[in-house]
């Protein structure tokens, strides 16, 4: 079968029509929201900021790291360190050791699938529950989410009854409410006898060490509310300097995902239970990640990309993304964001394939919350990959800026050019491949616009 | 892995190596400010989130309400600092079992329409019950979030806070919006002119106070003056904003946005007492965000 995101694309808007249909409207409702909610409020002032805001925080993430850690041990949290995924997986595996854990409930998070959390659990035997509910979904599917905010968008209400009608016995016309009801009730029973919660983190702040979590379902305050220990996955990017920073953050978070004024849940943890609180977890653990991520804080070209706060809005207004979702990309991350990301944290080679799963029509930087320049970065990955196209391909190019260069040798060959297709008609469009596929056939002009210039210019 | 953290921090120093720390921006910014008071825009945004709000004027109302409105439910998980008063008159059960879970907020947040809760009177309560009734005193309502989360400056009240700002939502089935699918499917908040004087043992919450002692109108007044700092370098106010008073540096023509909760918090510590004789007092006991032209600011009005 052939690979990468071309041949996945293809495959997937044959076989699976549906699919495109539920991520157009899906990504097409977020996009409306985000855009009323974008309107309400001095939204480039605040993506100004927020861009700024991050920026400094990247400048000094060492400092800010430190202060963090600080902060969290003060409030009795334990804090690990992990390099990468094996690193993590380590921590946890020994975390759930110590613990004896049997049972784990899961937050939505986009550095767990990085890390590949669940495949750990299931080698260690540990029964584990994805408690959002388009996570659970697409847990009860076997699939990996397809995008960040909404996990299972690529799938249709049709399908959904038939999984649940399957895995739970749900009758099969049951309403999106008697699903929801079905899930929770499985999952309700899981917060409650789980011993571990895993989240993410939206945000870390450096001042006070607070982790904070952005939901809208609840799943993510039970999961770190009733398991008796907590691990929170956050990756070293994730921090802000201040408490007061959180009041954009916050909200552009939820206008430029959804449209909201705020998630309709805000965590903001600091420390493990206290002795004089009723409930809340006796453990609180927090695993700094690295994970590629400081190779492209080296990367000057694209360390602005590590400002990201998961809000897929750029995915949500891309023309490529709406038509084939996040699967076709093969990767944790989809979209532009995961264009840019994926090749910097995992393999710079993957840009060959990546960098052209997109038209270059900047659409995203318009929403980026925090004025990530995706486009421009796209397009460096791809400059980068060219130095690395086969010789054939280079050596074209070459040829080409060299014609483009003199005007001489462009005026010869235009001439010859359009001696060649009275001729022959344009066998030789072929030869450019995918771009001749997508383009109409070239009908060479009789004249070149410098020749009707200079006769109109003698005439007059 | 005792040298990951080593590890991770010399990459991320040599990732930065010879570049130029980028500045923070100053002071966050505000959303603008629409009309209308405080409980009123609160109460426009939480029902537009979702949420059911309810205020009363009279202590006698509320408790009226409450039994009338408690008969619908068979139990009830109560937080332990709901001044008695306002307890539902309904058999206790644990927050697994309770059809109802009564929580009292530190503080509501009028841009956002959130209530800000806190794990002291424990988090199950707020969460695992169908129905969430949540009491708000008229004065906890707070005009912006920034004002809420000071609650977690200096040392956090407790394990975990929360920001509830409607009911559990979800539309991860087929975009088709689902109420209560783990957390409560009704979130209910009455507005109350106190919570102290009904039981008269209902716990103080400590929470920034609102007003702040400071005449907004006399800072308004400065507008489009020009002041001189404590060590003489002199500036101009551009404009005072109903958040915010911008100046603009006569050297470097650099401008600064000074925020009003900021100067509102260096009063309230004048006024209990603690002297603020300069910038380095203000950024000390007040904010550090520009100092010296917010200190000049307050100087000028005769306040530090």
């Amino acid at each position: 079968m052939a690979k990468g995101y071309k041949a996945a694309a293809k495959r997937a808007l044959a076989e699976q029509p549906q699919v495109r249909e539920s991520v157009t409207r899906a990504t097409l409702h977020f996009d409306a929201n985000r855009a009323r909610a974008y309107a309400e409020v001095e939204a480039e002032a605040w993506r100004d900021w927020a861009a700024a805001t991050k920026r400094h925080t990247l400048s000094r993430l060492d400092r800010y790291l430190i202060q963090a850690e600080a902060r969290l041990l003060a409030s009795g949290a334990e804090v690990h360190w992990a390099e990468d995924a094996d690193d993590a997986q380590q921590i946890l595996r020994e975390l759930i050791d110590r613990y004896g854990v049997q049972r784990v409930v899961k937050g939505k998070s986009m550095l767990s699938e990085e890390l590949e959390v669940n495949g750990l659990l299931e080698r260690l035997g540990v029964e584990f529950f994805e408690t959002d509910l388009g996570e659970y979904i697409i847990q009860l599917a076997g699939e990996p989410p397809s995008h960040i905010v909404g996990p299972a968008i690529h799938k249709n209400l049709e399908e959904i009854r038939a999984l649940f009608h399957e895995k739970l016995g749900t009758p099969p016309d049951a309403s999106p409410g008697a699903l929801a009801a079905a899930a929770r009730k499985v999952l309700r029973e899981a917060f409650l006898t789980a011993d571990m919660g895993i989240s993410g983190a939206n945000f870390v702040v450096a001042e006070t060490g607070t982790v904070v979590l952005v939901e809208n379902e609840g799943n993510i305050r039970l999961s770190t509310s009733a398991p008796r220990v907590h691990v929170v996955l956050a990756g070293i990017e994730k921090l802000l300097p201040r408490v007061c920073d959180l009041e954009i953050f916050l909200q552009l978070l939820a206008r430029a995902a959804t449209g909201q004024k705020i998630g309709t849940f805000v965590s903001l943890l600091n420390g493990p239970r206290r002795p004089d609180e009723p409930d809340g977890p006796e453990h609180l653990h927090v695993v700094f990640v690295d994970n590629g991520r400081s190779s492209v804080l080296a990367d000057r070209e694209m360390y602005e990309a590590l400002s990201c706060i998961r809000c897929g809005a750029c995915l949500n207004t891309c023309p490529v993304y709406r038509q084939t979702g996040g699967h076709a990309y093969g990767q944790v991350y989809s979209g532009p964001i995961g264009i840019v990301l994926t090749p910097g944290l995992r393999d710079p080679r993957l840009a060959e394939d990546l960098g052209y799963a997109c038209s270059l029509c900047t659409a995203c930087a318009d929403v980026c919350p925090v004025k990530i320049p995706l486009p421009k970065q796209i397009l460096t990955w791809r400059v980068r990959s060219a130095k690395r196209a086969p010789a054939a391909e280079r050596m074209a190019f070459a040829g080409y800026a060299q014609l483009m260069t003199r005007p001489r040798f462009y005026r010869i060959s235009g001439k010859l050019l359009r001696i060649a297709a009275s001729l022959t008609g344009a066998p030789w469009l072929p030869v450019l491949g995918a771009w001749a596929a997508g383009h109409g056939a070239l009908e060479p002009s009789p004249k070149s616009f410098r020749e009707i210039w200079e006769e109109d210019l003698g005439n007059a | 892995m005792p040298d990951a953290k080593r590890r991770i921090l010399r990459r991320v120093r040599r990732a930065l190596e010879g570049r130029w720390p980028v500045e923070a921006p100053t002071g966050p910014w505000r959303p603008a400010v629409e009309e209308g008071e405080a409980v009123e825009r609160f109460s426009a945004h939480a029902r537009a989130n979702g949420a059911e709000v309810l205020r009363f004027t009279e202590p006698g109302a509320a408790r009226a309400w409450l039994a009338d409105w408690a008969a619908g439910f068979a139990s009830a998980a109560v937080s332990p600092q709901v001044p008695a008063a306002y307890v539902p008159p309904l058999p206790a059960a644990t927050p697994a079992e309770a059809e109802l879970g009564v929580s009292r907020a530190l503080a509501a947040v009028a841009d956002t329409g959130s209530v800000l809760l806190s794990s002291s009177e424990g988090r199950l309560l707020q969460l695992l019950p169908p129905v969430h009734l949540v009491w708000v005193e008229e004065t906890r309502v707070l005009r912006h979030l920034a004002e809420a989360l000071e609650a977690l400056g200096g040392e956090p009240p407790a394990s975990a806070l929360a920001l509830h700002s409607g009911p559990s939502k979800s539309a991860d089935i087929g975009q088709i919006m689902v109420q209560g699918v783990h957390g409560p499917g009704r979130l209910i908040i009455a507005i109350v002119p106190s919570l102290e004087d009904a039981a008269g043992e209902g716990k103080t919450v400590p929470g920034p106070d609102p007003a702040g002692g400071l005449d907004w109108d006399a800072v308004r007044s400065l507008a489009g003056r020009d002041l001189t700092t404590k060590r003489g370098g002199s500036f101009t106010v551009e404009r005072v904003t109903e958040n915010t008073a911008v100046v603009r540096v006569g050297s470097s023509g650099k401008t600064y946005t000074i925020r009003r909760h900021c100067l509102e918090k260096a009063v309230q510590r004048i006024a209990a007492g603690t002297p603020i004789s300069g910038p380095a007092a203000y950024r000390r006991h007040a904010c550090n965000e520009a100092p010296a032209y917010a200190w000049a600011l307050l100087h000028a009005l005769d306040l530090a």
